[in-house]
């Protein structure tokens, strides 16, 4: 059995004002299940990215606007050293597997300033799985472990 | 709510300073992005950006620095960094940002290096 397991349901303006709210949010989590500041910042930078793709793509085409919202749903796992975070939404799913490497220097030369939010996602978690279940929505886990040397 | 903080000054060779404090995020950006572009649009593309109160950056951050970064440099400018506190180095060491943009510990060594 998990430690600990806790579940969420936030709901958030269909807009990326909030963000700062949910990055404050998984920070304390992170910091109570025992992770150095450090990696505090990575899961709270790739829960943001996930956050931020899920409201600027996943309801695209939907009203904007804070009066529009939309429900993100957080399971979070605590086990020994394993911190799993499970963000459900049910906008419209995402190739995530599709998503190449990032190339920087090729990014600048076509001066580009999106694409890298699923970069930073692999790079920041030790574990990434997206997937999209029928009547359930689409489901992104982040996993990450706690370091040894912190402990 | 993501709060950020803007201002410019112009600095020492024909320099101009960017400090940015707060948040740097999905939300805030398309103020920060309009700032730099303003600059750039007056020809002043020799840009130092002073991170010294900036708590947080995201990848959408990360990328105008991305999108303008050419626009200085074909101008004869670049765009510096300085004063990133420790997490924001480490963040822009692990993506490999330090690779693609000069990052300094003062405002000094970087109008030293224009």
């Amino acid at each position: 059995m998990p430690e600990v397991e806790r579940s969420w349901r936030l709901e958030i303006p269909s807009d990326t004002s909030r963000l700062a709210d949910v990055r404050d949010f998984v920070a304390c989590i992170a910091r109570e299940s025992g992770f150095a500041e450090e990696d505090v910042y990575k899961i709270e930078m790739a829960v943001d990215e996930a956050c931020a793709n899920i409201i600027e793509h996943a309801y695209r085409g939907e009203k904007k606007g804070r009066a529009a919202r939309i429900a993100l749903e957080f399971r979070v796992i605590r086990d020994g050293d394993r911190l799993e975070i499970v963000i459900t939404d049910r906008g419209i799913g995402f190739d995530f597997d599709s998503v190449k490497p990032v190339d920087l220097k090729s990014h600048i030369r076509q001066r580009r300033s999106r694409g890298l939010g699923v970069h930073l996602i692999r790079t920041f978690m030790d574990e990434v799985e997206y997937r999209t279940v029928e009547d359930a929505g689409n489901q992104l886990r982040l996993i990450k472990y706690i370091r040894d040397e912190w402990r | 709510m993501a709060k950020i903080d803007i201002s410019t000054r112009d600095g020492p060779s024909g320099t101009v300073i960017l400090k940015v404090g707060g948040s740097l995020d999905a939300h805030t950006v398309p103020k920060f992005e309009s700032a730099l572009r303003e600059l750039i649009e007056k020809g002043k593309c020799k840009i130092i950006v002073d991170f010294a109160r900036l708590d947080y950056i995201s990848s959408a951050g990360l990328g105008v620095f991305m999108s303008v970064i050419d626009d200085t440099r074909g101008k004869g400018g670049d765009i510096k960094l300085v004063n990133l506190t420790d997490k924001i180095y480490k963040i822009f060491e692990l993506l490999g940002f330090d690779q693609l943009f000069q990052i300094f510990k003062s405002e000094s060594e970087a109008v030293a290096a224009f």
